[in-house]
Order: structure tokens, then C-alpha cells, then sequence
């Protein structure tokens, strides 16, 4: 990994470039986020003996052989280009056919997979219709591959910089055919060639599946301020919240300071460690310094969401459909409001229309899954969820929430594996690790139950362990007949009411167990303790009551 | 745009919300709840349609509340701004819905106790409306719903100023409750509430436009009038908005130009209208629109169109088995053909006869059809009249569509009955009553009647007045007419064409022979008169040339229009009246006994039909006759018997022309005697002059004043009495110098 910060006035000429070079070649999205990283920066004091800097021009290839192929292509190429920008795909694509430069190459390819890609859309049928499968493919894909392979036996490897960009759709064709490890070769390549499309580092970052992934490539990587930017986002994709991470980032902030991307990690990795207060405060700084800025909007929904703030998520759902109403992240905000108003339905149709309009959008398949959950479709919710997982295995939430699913429909086998996986995508999280842990005992395996347990004891940020988690330990050694062990439990439990969290039903129900308990123990006075204690407490009383006379019968059989 | 719900009607259920909550002291309830209603079901007035808060201000402002000190608006006003974000608006229209009773527990208690929740019932008036608006809260869509809110925030804004006298910390930035800390330059306001852009979107909705529309369509179709100005540029600020307009609008365009006489432009949003009504009403007013378009023919003067659309109608309102079409169309048809006989294929006429007036009676009383009734009476009435039958039996007629009318309510159908009466009485000669009925229905039945009729009345009233010789009284009556009336241009026409007459009778008389001229070429360019209208025209024409001297074209022109006349079937009463001009004429001409038996077989008829006024004149012209020929005491004593009736028609010329005949009769009578006698006739020879000369200065006939005053003077001078003589023939040369 790169760690020497590198020169402003390179990499303000290369980002530069990257943004020309990425418009160039139709990748929208990419050129996009290279040029809201070089406003970022902070403004250069000009060097005085510089030129006006080649990249206001045509950027050419450095390589004389393909740069005079260009320079021939340019008239045919520029056709092709007008034609993909007002979105006649084969067109553009066919201009371009006989054309040798690897730049022409990649627009005649890029434009036919686009083409493709097109066409698989209207072929889809409703968004979960009947008929909708997610089975739809991009035929053009094929044909893409055959030809770029033809392309790379015929350079073998005498690659060079121009050659990244076929390598990045070469490792897309091969992602389309679930081809990851040899897609996730060909980005590195691809990246290592060059490294400022950041297109490819997003699909790169697609490609990993856990943080082992990610720990594998990074030898492989180039030593580049991309490289650290590209670790930093795979970290909170993968909810690495770890201090490393935020330290990382604020060193790349000192470069990028005003950068709203960088802003939206953090924010990210603060809504990861379930720190809400503090992501709220950056994405309003965000909002507020870009409205007219849509990207992961939905995530501050979420947020939102997540705190019960009706009127600011109502007003950034305003906000959202103000600048665009037909973005998927507008349609996910305008969803999230609904679903916080439980208007269910009409939550289902904003993500609905949001998965209209991009198949791959990720939060609107979750979110989906969850109203079809509070909607009681489970059947609905499962494939919701599965679409998501489809999408990014990455989702924990999906993961999680097609457990809950199962759950509900009794097969806990089916449960266990999910939220298996949703804890493998979230470790430290003790929601995952309980709900396993539930699924185990339903399943008649305290002693797994117990593990899983335990597991959820362990939390990074929340020191307190939760009083439910340890009743249910407790209950599950009373499963297992290791009633001392089980009483320690409880016990530990108590003691956690009295140090942190107070009453809950949970201790209450622990309290209970141990006034039981001391009663078959004939431990008369602890049990009548803990029973007035009950009577108390306010929860159980008509149980406590009874059991309350009991002992005094009792106690008053024993004085006799 | 919206459907449904405007800024408005959130105003409206915010006070609904107050009534539920028991805000309102009892003496508020009715005021502010008629208030709401007034709004909510069809309005009746012009400006109910929408609503600002000014009105609302001014209906609630001092309404005391069920708070001590604060006035129901002050309480609307909390309710408004505490809706403080376009969730809280959300909130607020779920929250409204929690005030109608479970249908389960339908069990509302009658008293209420003091501060308790008022319970809307999902049926009533209110209930409904609260229903509907949160149904319609829950069909918008996001964006509709976000528009919905900012114009909500622009409908409240101008009260902020009263609600920041009670909450001080009110803002400029406090509509939304998000905004605090922002200041208007900040971006993101920008982006969500616009840079000072206002936004009309939500201020009308659809409903309002298709109520409008609807109240616009009752009453153009009930009163004949056209779209007032000020209502013609509500509704273009409407289009302007961009709501869904529905496809009434081209209905309302069509009978806006229809009224005002454009043709092509009537034509052309008939046919639209239909156009776009088509795929949602299918077929089955089809027959309504041949109905419009067979009406729209006729009156713009197609009228073999007209027939061949009100057949086709006809017949595919008995395939239809729609009866009140088919009636509809059967009673236009006949009136169709009562009014152009001409233009009628035989095939129609045959059935035309009176059959079918029965038959259309009998329809209209087993169709419950009471307006078409009633006026089925009357046109039998009418026929009657026209044909100068039974008087009683008319009579008999008009009372069953009287009775009608009172029992069944229809307000209507008051117009033309009471016309009908008004033009019996002057038939029979007793004018005061006439013009009376003519008051009546307009002090009393203005409001509900169509224009036309109220038009016709007014018109009619001012005729009889000019009659009575206050032409300048009756001309002031008709220029005080409301304008907004004479924007349809037939009824525009038809007053026109009054005051036309009333100006050409007064330059006639006045002997102002080219003023006449004029007046009567622009009279008789207008195509479309009514057959009253056209008779009078005609008339005229003939007096003018017989004033003139023109007898040989006179004599052709009545030749021609009795045989107009005849043809035409035309009303007994102007058939009469053409009779007694020509026997007029054939005596002035020297024919006099033709012209005696042209006007006794006039007076026959005249007799038998109970038409008095024409009787008299009949009369009049049978004693100038007979002074002709030297029968003196015969007419005289004809003239005197009948004087008294006359002087009852109130016709100031009629009376003067008898005066004068009387007078000439006393004349004839004093050659015959001597003496004391002759003395005595001459006397009364100037007793007449002197009436009949008063008759004619209130007409200002200075020609016919003139005549009487030589005859004066000669009186005079035979008499004897020079200064009598001398102040006659000053009269005389101050009359020749004024004309």
C-alpha cells in the first residue's frame, strides 16, 4: 500500500487526465467521481515556469504506435462517440467495428455490452411479476469475451496503459459469467495499468466477498493514492470500523479536504457501529453544502429511519424528489418515509419503481424485503432478500433478514445458515450472534445456543452485556440440566440490572427463575427475597403473589 | 395539480377539526359549519369556488371560540402552523380520520358532554368529505403530495404576520420546521422550496374546475345567458394551471358561442365535446348531441338540417327508449314546426296536427315529465289563441299549466305562462292587465327565469307602455336592461329590434321621414324576427308608405303579406290587423266599399275571436267609412258605444283616431241640423278635436295634430270666436314650425 502522500500538482494533473480520459470513453460515472475528487483538493498555487498543462488538451496515448493509430481513428471515433452519448448503442458500437486502436476497440466493445445491456432491461419483465426471474442475460456478452480474448493472445503481453480500460470490461464480461477470480485477475491488472478509472476499483471491490479477499490482493495492488482510497472504501463496505480505519481516512482527507465522498465514508462507518448521531451530523453537513447531491442519500435514510425522525427524513425525501424524482435513491428516501409511516404499500411501490429503474440497486431489494416482512408476505420477502444477496453478498441486512424470514416460516435450518452468513459479514454484531443463538434452541441444541450466545456478549463498542442475552444462557443451561450453572446466569444477570441497564423484562424473568430455583433449593428466605422483590418490580406480580403465599405457608410450616 | 384537494380544503378540514374537537361554542356551530358546507356541496354563487383564506378569514374572525379571548380563526391559525413540515402534514391527514366513528360502534350519543370529542358519522356531509380528502391524501403520489404542501406553505403565508402576534418566535424560515438555523440563502431551501418561485400548482383542482364547469353548463343551459366576463377570466387563470381539464370545458366553449352567434366556433366545440366524451359515455348520448346540433341548426337558420338531425335523434331516442329525449324532441318539433310551416316536409306536417299536442300530453303526464306538461298546456293555449278559438278554453289551458307549475316547483316554465296571459289580456283589449302580469313576473320571477323570458317580458311591458304614448319612458326602460342579459345575441336581437320599433314608431309620428327610412332598412336587415317582431316591422313599412302618399305600393306590399300571411297559417290577431290596414287603405284610396266589407268581415271575425282591440279599430274604420258615404248619426252612435272599451286598450293612437272619427261624425251631424242643435254638435266636435289632440300630442303625431288643429280653427271661425280662432291657428303654425 501506497503511504507516501503524493505531489498535488501530479495528481492534479493525472486526475486531470483521468477525467478527460474517462469521458473519452463513456464511462460517466467514472469521470464523475474523478472530477469531484480533483475539485476536492485544495486549490493549487501555480507553478511559474509551467505551460499550459497538456491535459486542457486531447489527451493523447504516451505510446507513439497507438497514439498515431488514434490520431487516424479520431474522426470515426468521435462519430461513434455522439452516437453512445445520445444512446444509439449498436450504432455507435458498429461505426466503430474495423477500427484497430485499443481506445476504438473499447467503445465498440463498451458500446455493445451497453447495447446489451439495454436489451436484457426490456426483456425483463415487472419487477417481481410473475415472470420476473432475474434470469434475463446480456447475450452480448459472448461475444465481448471471445473477442477480447482474441485481442490478448494477439498482444500477449506486451499490454500497455491503453490496454486497461479492455481489461476492465474484460473483467466485467467475466463477472457477468460469475467468473470472479479471473473478473477480479483482470481488474488488478487493469488497475495496475491504470490506475485512476475508478470504475474499475468499484468492480474490483464488487469481487470481494470477506476481508480475507481484500487481504490477498493488497500486495497485488499499485502503489497509488487510489489504492488507499479504494482499501479505505472496501473497509466499510466490508464494516470494518476499527480505528485503523478512521485514522486511514482522515490521512486521505488532508489531501481530498473537502471531498463529499470521503464525507459519506465516514458517515458510513459511523451508521456501521450503529453511531447514528454522529452520521447524521455528517450527511447534514453534506446535504447542506451539496443539495442538489443525490448519491447514498438512501443510506441517510436509513439513518433516519433507524432514529424515528419523521419530519427531517420527510424533508429529505422533499429534498431528494426536488432535484430528481426518478433516481433510484430518491425512490428509496421517498420508500423509507412511507415505510416509517407504515404506509407499507406505497413504501413497496417507491422501491419498487426505484428497482425499475436500476435492477442493481441494492438498498431498494433489502428494503423491499423489510415491508414485505411488515407486510406478512414472507414468501415475497424471501425473494426480495435473495434478489439483494444476488446483487451484493455483501449485505448483511439481507442476509439477516432472509433468516428472519425462514424463522418465521419454522425452518430453522434453513435461518441458521443465513444468519450464519450475516454474521461472518458482521462479527461483532450481537443482534446476528442472538438470533443464531435463538435458532439453535428452537432447534434443540443448547449447546450451540450457548456458544452463539456468549459470541453476542462480545461487542466492541457496548461493554454492558445485555441482560436478555444472558437470560437466555441461563435458560439454556437449565436445558442442558446444569441448573448451578444456569442459577450463575441469572444471578449475572441481576447483577446487571443493578450496575447498568435497570429493569427489564428480562430481569424480571431471570428473578423469577432464581426465586423458583431457591424455592426447590428450600432456600426459603432467598426465594421470599427475590419473590417481594417481584411483587415490586411490577411484572409477574400475580405469579410472585402466589408464590409469595406459598413460602409463607411455608416458612410458617417451618417455625412450627 | 390535484385532483381534489387544495390549500383550501386543508383550511376547511382544520375547521372541521376544531368542530370535533368541541371548539366551537354553540351560537358559532351554524355560521362557521354553513360556512364549510357552502363550500363543500354545489355551490350557487359565483364566487364559491375558490377559496382563499381572506374569506375564511372574514367568516371566522369574529366567531368567539370555545377558549376564553381567542376567535375561531386564531385557533385555525394554530391549527395551520402547527402543521410545521410536510410530515406534519402527512400526521395531519391521518390524524383527521380518527374523528369518524367505527362503523361498528355507529352508536353516536345525542348529548354531548361538555369538551368531549365530537364524533363525525361516516355518512354525513362532513364525514364525507374528511373520507374523501384522506383518500385523495393517500392516492397522491410523493411529488403530488410535496406540491400539495408547498402550496400550502404560499396559502398561509400572508397570515404569518397574525400568528407571529401569538408566538413570537415566529419566522420567516418558520414554515417548515427543518429549515431552522437556515436562512433563505442557503442552497438547500433553494432546492426544496424554490427561489421565490411561487407555486399555483394546488390552488384548484380538478373538482373545482368540473364544478364550476357544471354550475357554469346549469345555468347558461337554465337562463340562456352566455359566461360573464369576470367568470371568463377565472377560467382562463384555470387553464393556465396546468389541471387536468375535463372535457366539459369544450361544452361550456360550445354554449358560450352558440350564444354569442358565432356558428363555425359552436359547431366546432360541439363536436370536440363529444369527441372527448366519447370513450367514456360510450354511445349513449348520442342522441343528445344530434339534439344539440339539431337546436344549433335551427337557430342559426338551417333548418333542413335541423329537421333531418331532430330525426335522426328521434329515432335513436326510441332505440335507446330514452322518453324524456324522445319527448323533448317530439315537443321541439312541433314548435319547430309551428314556427317555420315553410320549412317542414309534408311528411312531418301531416303529423304535426294537433294529434300530436295530445299525444304529447299524454306522454309527458305518464313520463312524470311535469315541465314538458306544462308546457304542452300552454302551446295548446297558444294554438287556440292562434287560431282564435274558445277564449275560455285558453284560459282553461293556461290555469292546468299554472297549476303545474305551483304544485310541481317549476320555476322555469313561469316565464312563458305568464307571457301567454299577458298577451291574452292585450288580445282582449284590456291592457292595463297585461302589462301588469308583464310587472309581476319581473319583480317577482326574475331570478330563476331563462333570460329570454325575462327579456321578452321587459320588452313587452315597454311596448304597451309606449302604447299608452310614454315612448320616452318606455326607450329609458329598455336602455336600463342588464347588459350581461344582451351578451347572448338572440336575445340581443330581439330587444334591438323593440327599441328599434318604439324609434321608428316616435320618428314616424314625428313625421321625421328619413330617420323612418333608416330605421326600417336596418330593421329588416336582421334575418331572425320573431313573427311578432316581423309583423310590426311590416306594418310600419306600410304606414310609411301610406304617410308618404305611396298607396299604389302600399296596396301591393299588404296584398303580399296577407298572402304571406295565409300561408304561413300565421296568428288570427295579425291576419285581422292586416285586414283592417287594407280596408284602411282601400277607403283612403277611394274604394270604400271594399274597403266596408274588407273591414266588416275583420270585425266579424275580430268578434268571434274576442280580439277587441282589433274589433275597435275594425269599428273605427267602418264609422270613417260611413262618414264617408254621409251616414253620420250611424257612426256616431256606433263610435260612442264602443269609446269606453276603447279607452280601456290604453292605445293612444287608437283613441285618437276615434276621437277624431267621433269628432268628424259630430261635424257631419251639425251640417244636417240648424240652430241650437248645430250649435251644440259643433260643440261637441271640439270637445272631441281637443281629447283626440290630446291623445295625439302624447304620441306627438304633429302631422294628425296639425289636421285636427285646422279643423279647429275652422270650427272657430265659423263660429265666430276670432281669438279662439287666432290662438288655434298660432297652434297651428308653431306645430308646422316644429316639424
Amino acid at each position: 500500500m501506497a503511504t507516501e502522500v503524493p505531489d498535488p500538482h501530479q495528481l492534479h494533473a493525472a486526475l486531470q487526465t483521468a477525467v478527460l480520459k474517462c469521458s473519452e470513453r463513456c464511462l460517466y460515472q467514472a469521470a464523475k467521481w474523478a472530477a469531484e475528487a480533483l475539485t476536492s483538493m485544495p486549490p493549487l498555487v501555480p507553478l511559474n515556469d509551467t505551460p499550459l498543462p497538456q491535459t486542457y488538451l486531447h489527451p493523447t496515448s504516451s505510446h507513439e504506435k497507438e497514439a498515431i493509430l488514434q490520431a487516424g481513428e479520431l474522426p470515426t471515433y468521435l462519430l461513434s462517440k455522439s452516437y453512445f452519448d445520445v444512446h444509439e448503442y449498436d450504432r455507435s458500437s458498429a461505426v466503430l467495428a474495423n477500427c484497430k486502436s485499443s481506445k476504438s476497440r473499447f467503445l465498440h466493445l463498451y458500446a455493445q455490452y451497453i447495447a446489451g445491456e439495454k436489451r436484457r432491461d426490456e426483456e425483463s419483465e415487472m419487477i417481481l411479476g410473475p415472470l420476473d426471474t432475474a434470469a434475463t442475460q446480456n447475450r452480448e456478452v459472448q461475444s465481448i469475451l471471445s473477442t477480447l480474448e482474441a485481442i490478448f493472445t494477439e498482444k500477449g503481453d506486451n499490454i500497455n496503459e491503453d490496454d486497461s480500460w479492455l481489461l476492465y470490461l474484460y473483467g466485467i464480461v467475466l463477472l457477468k459469467q460469475k467468473n470472479e477470480d479471473e473478473a477480479r485477475a483482470s481488474f488488478i491488472k487493469s488497475v495496475n495499468l491504470y490506475p485512476y478509472n475508478w470504475s474499475a476499483w468499484l468492480e474490483l471491490g464488487s469481487t470481494l466477498g470477506n476481508l480475507g479477499d481484500l487481504n490477498n490482493i493488497l500486495q497485488s495492488l499499485p502503489n497509488n493514492i487510489m489504492t488507499n482510497i479504494f482499501v479505505l472504501y472496501s473497509n466499510q463496505e466490508l464494516y470494518q470500523t476499527s480505528d485503523p480505519v478512521h485514522a486511514q481516512l482522515a490521512d486521505l482527507q488532508t489531501i481530498f479536504p473537502t471531498s463529499a465522498f470521503l464525507k459519506t465514508q465516514r458517515a458510513l462507518l459511523y451508521y456501521h457501529a450503529r453511531e447514528f448521531d454522529e452520521a447524521e451530523a455528517i450527511f447534514d453537513s453534506i446535504v447542506k453544502a451539496d443539495p442538489h447531491r443525490l448519491d447514498c442519500l438512501d443510506h441517510y435514510s436509513n439513518i433516519l429511519y433507524v432514529m424515528e425522525r419523521r419530519p427531517k427524513l420527510g424533508f429529505i425525501a422533499q429534498l431528494a424528489s426536488a432535484t430528481d424524482k426518478f433516481r433510484p435513491e430518491t425512490c428509496c428516501v421517498v420508500g423509507n418515509y412511507y415505510s416509517l409511516k407504515s404506509e407499507h404499500e406505497k413504501a413497496v411501490m417507491y422501491f419498487r419503481r426505484a428497482l425499475t429503474l436500476d435492477r442493481g440497486f441494492l438498498s431498494a431489494w433489502t428494503l423491499m424485503g423489510h415491508e414485505y416482512v411488515e407486510m406478512k408476505n414472507t414468501h415475497a420477502a424471501i425473494e426480495a432478500y435473495r434478489r439483494a444477496v444476488d446483487v451484493n453478498r455483501k449485505d448483511y441486512r439481507a442476509w439477516y433478514g432472509l433468516g428472519l424470514s425462514y424463522e418465521v416460516l419454522e425452518m430453522h435450518y434453513y435461518a441458521l445458515f443465513y444468519f450464519q452468513r450475516a454474521a461472518s459479514l458482521r462479527p461483532y454484531d450481537p443482534q446476528m450472534w442472538q438470533a443464531m443463538g435463538s435458532c439453535f434452541d428452537r432447534m434443540n441444541r443448547p449447546s450451540e445456543a450457548i456458544k452463539a450466545y456468549k459470541r453476542a456478549l462480545i461487542s466492541p463498542t457496548n461493554t454492558a452485556p445485555d441482560t436478555a442475552v444472558l437470560l437466555q444462557i441461563g435458560l439454556m443451561f437449565e436445558k442442558l440440566n446444569n441448573q448451578k450453572e444456569a442459577a450463575r446466569w441469572m444471578e449475572m444477570c441481576l447483577k446487571e440490572e443493578d450496575e447498568n441497564s435497570g429493569l427489564t423484562q428480562a430481569t424480571s424473568k431471570a428473578r423469577m427463575w432464581l426465586a423458583r430455583w431457591e424455592f426447590v433449593n428450600q432456600n426459603w428466605a432467598k426465594a421470599a427475597e427475590y419473590a417481594n422483590e417481584l411483587c415490586q418490580d411490577g411484572q409477574e406480580i400475580e405469579e410472585a403473589k402466589a408464590l409469595v403465599r406459598d413460602l409463607r405457608s411455608r416458612m410458617e410450616v417451618g417455625k412450627m | 395539480m390535484s385532483r381534489y384537494l387544495t390549500s383550501g380544503k386543508i383550511a376547511l378540514l382544520a375547521l372541521v377539526e376544531l368542530y370535533a374537537e368541541s371548539r366551537f361554542p354553540n351560537q358559532s356551530v351554524v355560521p362557521v359549519l354553513s360556512f364549510v358546507i357552502r363550500h363543500l356541496v354545489s355551490p350557487k354563487e359565483n364566487a364559491a369556488f375558490i377559496l382563499t383564506l381572506e374569506r375564511i378569514k372574514s367568516a371566522t374572525l369574529h366567531q368567539p371560540s370555545a377558549v376564553v379571548g381567542r376567535t375561531i380563526f386564531d385557533l385555525l391559525l394554530k391549527k395551520l402552523w402547527e402543521i410545521n413540515s410536510f410530515d406534519a402534514l402527512h400526521t395531519f391527514f391521518a390524524n383527521i380520520q380518527t374523528y369518524l366513528i367505527e362503523p361498528e360502534r355507529a352508536d353516536k350519543s345525542p348529548v354531548r358532554v361538555h369538551g368531549e370529542k365530537s364524533m363525525l358519522s361516516r355518512t354525513s356531509v362532513l364525514g364525507c368529505f374528511v373520507r374523501r380528502a384522506a383518500l385523495e391524501y393517500v392516492r397522491l403520489q410523493f411529488h403530488d403530495a410535496v406540491s400539495l404542501w408547498r402550496s400550502f406553505i404560499a396559502y398561509r403565508e400572508p397570515t404569518l404576520a397574525m400568528w407571529k402576534k401569538r408566538n413570537l418566535g415566529a419566522g420567516p424560515m418558520s414554515f417548515d420546521v427543518n429549515l431552522k438555523g437556515l436562512g433563505f440563502g442557503d442552497g438547500v431551501v433553494g432546492v426544496v422550496y424554490g427561489r421565490g418561485k411561487e407555486s399555483r400548482d394546488c390552488t384548484i383542482s380538478t373538482d373545482d374546475v368540473e364544478r364550476l364547469l357544471e354550475f357554469q353548463v346549469e345555468s347558461m343551459q337554465r337562463m340562456g345567458t352566455r359566461v360573464p366576463d369576470d367568470m371568463q377570466v377565472q377560467l382562463r387563470q384555470m387553464l393556465s394551471t396546468n389541471v387536468t381539464i375535463p372535457a366539459l370545458t369544450h361544452y361550456v366553449e360550445f354554449l358560450n358561442s352558440w350564444r354569442s352567434g358565432d356558428y363555425p366556433g359552436s359547431f366546432d366545440n360541439l363536436h370536440r365535446y363529444f369527441d372527448y366524451t366519447m370513450h367514456n359515455r360510450d354511445r349513449t348520448f348520442y342522441q343528445y348531441a344530434l339534439l344539440n346540433l339539431a337546436i344549433l341548426q335551427a337557430d342559426f337558420g338551417c333548418y333542413r338540417e335541423s329537421i333531418l338531425a331532430m330525426q335522426e335523434t328521434i329515432n335513436t331516442a326510441r332505440e335507446n327508449k330514452d322518453m324524456a329525449c324522445l319527448n323533448f324532441s317530439l315537443s321541439w318539433l312541433y314548435h319547430f314546426h309551428k314556427a317555420h310551416p315553410q320549412d317542414c316536409p309534408d311528411v312531418i306536417s301531416s303529423r304535426m296536427e294537433r294529434e300530436s299536442l295530445q299525444f304529447l300530453k299524454a306522454k309527458a303526464k305518464e313520463g312524470g315529465m311535469h315541465h314538458l306538461q306544462s308546457m304542452a298546456h300552454l302551446s295548446e293555449a297558444k294554438q287556440i289563441l292562434v287560431g282564435g278559438e274558445s277564449i275560455p278554453a285558453a284560459f282553461e289551458s293556461i290555469l292546468r299549466s299554472s297549476h303545474l307549475n305551483v304544485t310541481k316547483n317549476i320555476h322555469n316554465a313561469m316565464g312563458s305562462q305568464i307571457l301567454l296571459q299577458s298577451s291574452l289580456w292585450s288580445r282582449m283589449g284590456i291592457s292595463y292587465l297585461s302589462w301588469m302580469n308583464c310587472e309581476v313576473f319581473l319583480s317577482k320571477y326574475r331570478v330563476n327565469s331563462p333570460i329570454e323570458d325575462v327579456v321578452k317580458a321587459l320588452c313587452r311591458s315597454a311596448y304597451i307602455m309606449s302604447l299608452r304614448g310614454k315612448t320616452d319612458e318606455a326607450l329609458e326602460r329598455l336602455d336600463q336592461v342588464d347588459q350581461e342579459c344582451l351578451r347572448a345575441l338572440k336575445v340581443y336581437q330581439y330587444w334591438a329590434t323593440y327599441v328599434g320599433l318604439l324609434k321608428l314608431r316616435q320618428a314616424m309620428y314625428k313625421g321625421d321621414t328619413a330617420a323612418a327610412e333608416l330605421l326600417l332598412q336596418q330593421l329588416s336587415a336582421s334575418p331572425y324576427v320573431e313573427p311578432d317582431c316581423a309583423l310590426e316591422i311590416a306594418i310600419c313599412r306600410l304606414d310609411l308608405l301610406a304617410r308618404r302618399g305611396n298607396y299604389s305600393a302600399a296596396l301591393t306590399a299588404i296584398t303580399q303579406l296577407s298572402e304571406e300571411l295565409a300561408r304561413d297559417r300565421a296568428d288570427i290577431y295579425h291576419r285581422i290587423r292586416v285586414m283592417i290596414i287594407k280596408a284602411d287603405l282601400l277607403s283612403k284610396c277611394g274604394r270604400t266599399v271594399k274597403g266596408l266589407s274588407v273591414a266588416i268581415s275583420a270585425a266579424t271575425i275580430a268578434w268571434r275571436s274576442r280580439l277587441l282591440p282589433a274589433l275597435f279599430q275594425a269599428f273605427r274604420t267602418i264609422a270613417n267609412i260611413l262618414i264617408h258615404m254621409g251616414e253620420f248619426s250611424a257612426a256616431y252612435s256606433m263610435m260612442d258605444n264602443i269609446m269606453p272599451q276603447v279607452l280601456e286598450c290604453e292605445d293612444a293612437y287608437l283613441n285618437a283616431q276615434c276621437f277624431s272619427c267621433l269628432a268628424d261624425a259630430q261635424m257631419g251631424l251639425a251640417g244636417t241640423r240648424k240652430g241650437a242643435g248645430r250649435n251644440e254638435c259643433l260643440h261637441r266636435a271640439l270637445e272631441f278635436i281637443d281629447r283626440g289632440f290630446a291623445e295625439y300630442s302624447r304620441i306627438r303625431d304633429t302631422k294628425s295634430q296639425m289636421t285636427l288643429m285646422s279643423q279647429k280653427a275652422r270650427i272657430q271661425d265659423f263660429a265666430g270666436e276670432k281669438s279662439l280662432r287666432d290662438d288655434a291657428v298660432k297652434w297651428y303654425k308653431q306645430l308646422k314650425k316644429s316639424s
